[in-house]
């Protein structure tokens, strides 16, 4: 039998045996053998982690004093996810130790000598010196990325919530696809799930086109040569994103009360609400009529964000060369034809992954939303699943989670969202001109 | 050169896994430290501690069981209540040399709180809550029983029933409080005793565009909706803890809720999300507001703002029934997962009957043990409305009385028709309660 074979048979057997034995690779050999080793004192972690993480525990805490001896589902579901990526981690290595028997009885077999421990670990640290360097970001990601999102995909499956199924009273259990065959099957909460996804996918598009266009239409004004005291407009203007949206959110949704709000006291005042002569005979329902207090999401919105798109591209705008335009002039170009085709492109082109983050901080834009209106008016939706109007998934998770502890639909819509949001943003991403020309 | 740069690359990754693991590790000594900040910042804070109930002698059973070398932690909020437990846990420590730490928690939140810090073994021993969280705590055995003999007969009624699940006590009652009809004395001669006379006042009273209203609350608010539907009987049974008694789907609710609607055009004309507490509180102050639905917790801001007022119980509803209120009540809990099961108990018990007397000169709140003399006005109203009040129902079906309700008041206070609504409140309470 060939050393390679030999090598390989004997690291299957214990790590790093082959390595000893075969290859007399001493040093290789020990450090392999001890990772077994240390792994094999752990054995217990690895099987009740792998257990916990299977059954999610089935001692229930009940009578109240017996809690403290109990199951805890969540922390066994944590230590679970756990102890999965670390015997990942071992198995990864295991391989490796087989494929690097292999190896090194191949280069025996074929007359070779191999480097002893000292020119292999020079070889291996010039090889592989990035991926050591890497190794303590890459562990972070792993505990403090990965895993999170691990588990927070895990609750999705599980019945983790209000009220027969919390810790650590109680044991949550795996349900498989049941929350999914929830919001599919149940006509009650089918309409909510559509009708919040639909108005998101909404808001986010008009949230994003408003702020963008409306930056885009003050950028144009600020650059144009008729207008005089620019500084002074565009420290006006910039005022709205230098106040804290969160203060400004509930000072509008005070302005905006339909009965005692400034606004339409205003235009009552006018004239222009009025019983009898006015041109609206009652008071505008800013937050209380249901298709109104959309629209006034969204202009606010508009409000609080069009400021940053008006600063971004005036600063574009600048860096647009004069040539261009005199070159267009001389062709004899309109002013409008001079936006259509040079100023609109270059700033496009400029801006488009600025749009599409944009776009995904607008999918997931709580503060605009939940500080004006709370998700209401309440009406649209069936009472039972907690969402108003203007609610977008993200306030929906907020309600779910705070106020009904539904963990498991909760961590369901999220995970929706990370699919959207994270497959849009990729593909969006690997298209864009501007990340192409780049390395990533 | 490229040594060098491997090195300092090498040293600086070794510094990042330092660090790393220095966060990781438990600090023990700046705990320590912290307890023994705080009780001597407390001991400074009361020079001359309140001798209360020293000619009464306590149930020493209670003390005697204190464990050696018990250290306890006590979540509360901040203000008032923080100041009381802070002059509790000082004379507790003198008495029983029982270290006390106080730390500001919000009483709303601690049940949240000690979900994730109980197992983790760094919860509080004793921590204050609203008593309608009680479904949650019992629903996640978040606290250990009130088994202290001759308890309940200190307290009133309300007190203890509202800490109690199944015939087991697990609340330490603290003070009382439910809501009432505030009314401005210049503005109203004699205060209403039905929602008749409120209507037959708002005829005369109300200036819809001038924002002038006969009376203002919250309509879209489960809290004071209830006592409008609660002319079709108590929510979950007499007890509160019958889950399957609903209330929405009788005649006699129907018939509340069409009376509820017509209070909309007749009272109040506004939208509900318009119908804030902040617009009622400056309407109220103003003056332009004659009356109110609130609580004791706005008793302040109207004394602040030198409004010349008076607290009447919740007026009669239609055909003269009574409205039952939701009243809610802040309690202590024991922790489920306290270390010193005795020495916590002893503290919450302490809090609660020995220290009630310097709890109500201290804080103001209403008080639940018997015997307690209440000097103020407003709080001896707020009392007496207690009497037509009832715990807010703590099983956990109440949270779906949250959820559905909101939306149903809502709807029902913009003109959607009654018999429709409460179909469909129906529905989703039982689909929610199952």
């Amino acid at each position: 039998m060939n050393k390679a074979k030999k090598a390989g048979i004997c690291s299957t057997l214990f790590m790093g045996l082959g390595q000893i034995t075969v290859n007399k690779e001493y040093m290789k050999g020990i450090i392999f053998a001890v990772i077994e080793i240390v792994a094999l004192l752990n054995f217990k972690f690895f099987t009740s982690g792998i257990r916990g993480l299977a059954t999610l525990g089935r001692v229930t805490g009940y009578p109240v004093e017996e809690v403290a001896k109990s199951d805890h589902s969540i922390r066994l579901l944590i230590v679970g996810i756990m102890s999965s990526i670390l015997l990942g981690i071992i198995v990864i290595s295991y391989i490796f130790n087989i494929l690097d028997a292999i190896h090194s009885g191949k280069k025996l077999d074929r007359g070779f000598s191999l480097p002893n421990f000292k020119r292999f670990m020079k070889d291996f640290w010039d090889k592989a010196f990035p991926y050591i360097m890497m190794a303590p970001a890459l562990i972070l990601v792993v505990f403090f990325v990965l895993m999170p999102i691990i588990f927070g995909i895990a609750l999705a499956f599980t019945n983790y919530g209000f009220p027969n199924n919390l810790p650590q009273k109680n044991l949550v259990s795996w349900v498989g696809f049941g929350n999914i065959s929830k919001i599919v099957k149940l006509p009650m909460w089918n309409n909510a799930f559509v009708g919040i996804f639909s108005w998101t996918v909404i808001w986010a598009v008009l949230a994003t086109f408003t702020c963008f266009s409306g930056g885009l239409l003050v950028a144009l004004l600020l650059n144009s040569k008729f207008v005089k005291y620019k500084k002074f407009w565009r420290t006006i203007f910039i005022l709205p994103y230098s106040v804290p949206g969160l203060i400004s959110l509930l000072v509008w949704s005070n302005m905006l009360n339909g009965q005692f709000g400034p606004i339409n006291m205003t235009l009552k005042q006018f004239g222009i609400i009025d019983t009898y002569f006015g041109v609206l005979k009652t008071n505008i329902g800013w937050l209380s009529d249901p298709l109104t207090a959309r629209i006034t999401v969204i202009l606010v919105n508009l409000w609080l964000g069009f400021p940053y798109f008006m600063a971004l591209l005036t600063g574009i705008m600048t860096s647009i060369s004069e040539e261009m335009y005199e070159a267009a002039e001389i062709d004899g170009a309109t002013n409008i034809q001079k936006f259509r085709f040079i100023t609109l492109p270059m700033v496009i082109i400029a801006t488009t992954p600025l749009i599409i983050m944009s776009f995904s901080a607008n999918f997931n834009n709580f503060g605009a939303i939940y500080f004006l209106t709370q998700g209401g008016p309440s009406g649209t939706y069936n009472p039972a699943v907690n969402a108003g109007a203007t609610d977008i998934l993200i306030t929906w998770i907020y309600k779910l989670t705070i106020d009904k502890q539904m963990y498991n639909i909760a961590a369901l819509m999220s995970l929706i969202i990370f699919i959207i949001i994270g497959g849009f943003s990729f593909y969006n991403f690997k298209n864009t001109k501007a990340f192409k020309d780049d390395e990533f | 050169m490229k040594k060098l740069t491997k090195l300092v690359a090498l040293l600086m990754v070794l510094v990042m896994a330092v660090a790393m693991l220095q966060g990781c590790k438990k600090d023990d000594k700046d705990e320590d430290k912290d307890v023994a900040t705080t009780t001597t910042e407390a001991a400074v804070e009361t020079e001359t501690p309140v001798e209360t109930a020293t000619e009464e002698v306590p149930d020493t059973a209670v003390y005697d069981a204190i464990e050696d070398g018990a250290v306890l932690t006590v979540w509360e909020s901040g203000g008032v209540d923080g100041e009381f437990i802070k002059e509790a846990a000082t004379q507790f420590t003198e008495k029983y040399g029982v270290q006390v730490t106080y730390e500001e928690v919000g009483h709303t939140e601690t049940v949240g709180k000690i979900i994730l810090d109980g197992p983790a073994g760094v919860g509080a021993d004793v921590y204050a809550a609203p008593h309608d969280k009680l479904g949650e705590v019992v629903a996640n055995g978040l606290a250990l029983e009130n088994d202290i003999a001759g308890f309940a007969e200190k307290f009133s009624e309300v007190g203890i029933k509202a800490g109690t699940v199944d015939g087991k006590n697990y609340s330490y009652p603290l003070q009382f409080e439910t809501y009432a009809l505030f009314y401005n004395k210049d503005l109203v001669a004699t205060p209403p005793t039905t929602w008749d006379e409120v209507i037959a006042f708002a005829e005369t009273y109300n200036d819809t565009a001038n924002n002038k209203f006969a009376c203002m609350w919250e309509a879209g608010n489960a809290y004071y909706g209830f006592a409008f539907l609660s002319a079709a009987g108590p929510l979950f049974g007499a007890e509160g803890t019958d889950k399957n008694v609903v209330l929405t789907d009788t005649p006699e609710a129907v018939e509340a809720m069409k009376y509820y609607q017509t209070l909309r055009t007749k009272v109040y004309d506004v939208p509900a999300a318009d119908t804030t507490y902040d617009a009622m509180m400056a309407a109220f102050t103003e003056g332009k507001a004659a009356m109110t639905l609130n609580g004791p917790w706005a008793i302040k801001d109207c004394v602040n703002a030198g409004l010349n007022f008076g607290i009447v119980p919740f007026p009669k509803l239609q055909n003269g029934a009574t409205p039952l209120t939701f009243s809610g009540i802040r309690v202590l809990h024991v922790s489920a997962y306290t270390k010193y099961p005795n020495a916590a108990k002893a503290f919450a018990y302490f809090c609660t009957v020995d220290l009630a007397q310097t709890r109500y000169e201290l804080t103001g709140g209403v008080p639940v043990l018997k015997d307690i003399e209440i000097a103020d006005e407003y709080q001896a109203a707020i009392a007496a409305a207690g009497d037509n009040a009832v715990p807010m129902p703590s099983i956990p079906a109440m949270n779906a009385y949250w959820t559905v309700m909101g939306g149903i008041y809502t709807n029902i206070w913009n003109g959607n028709d009654v018999e429709a609504e409460m179909n469909a409140a129906t529905t989703a309470l039982k689909s929610q309660i199952e």
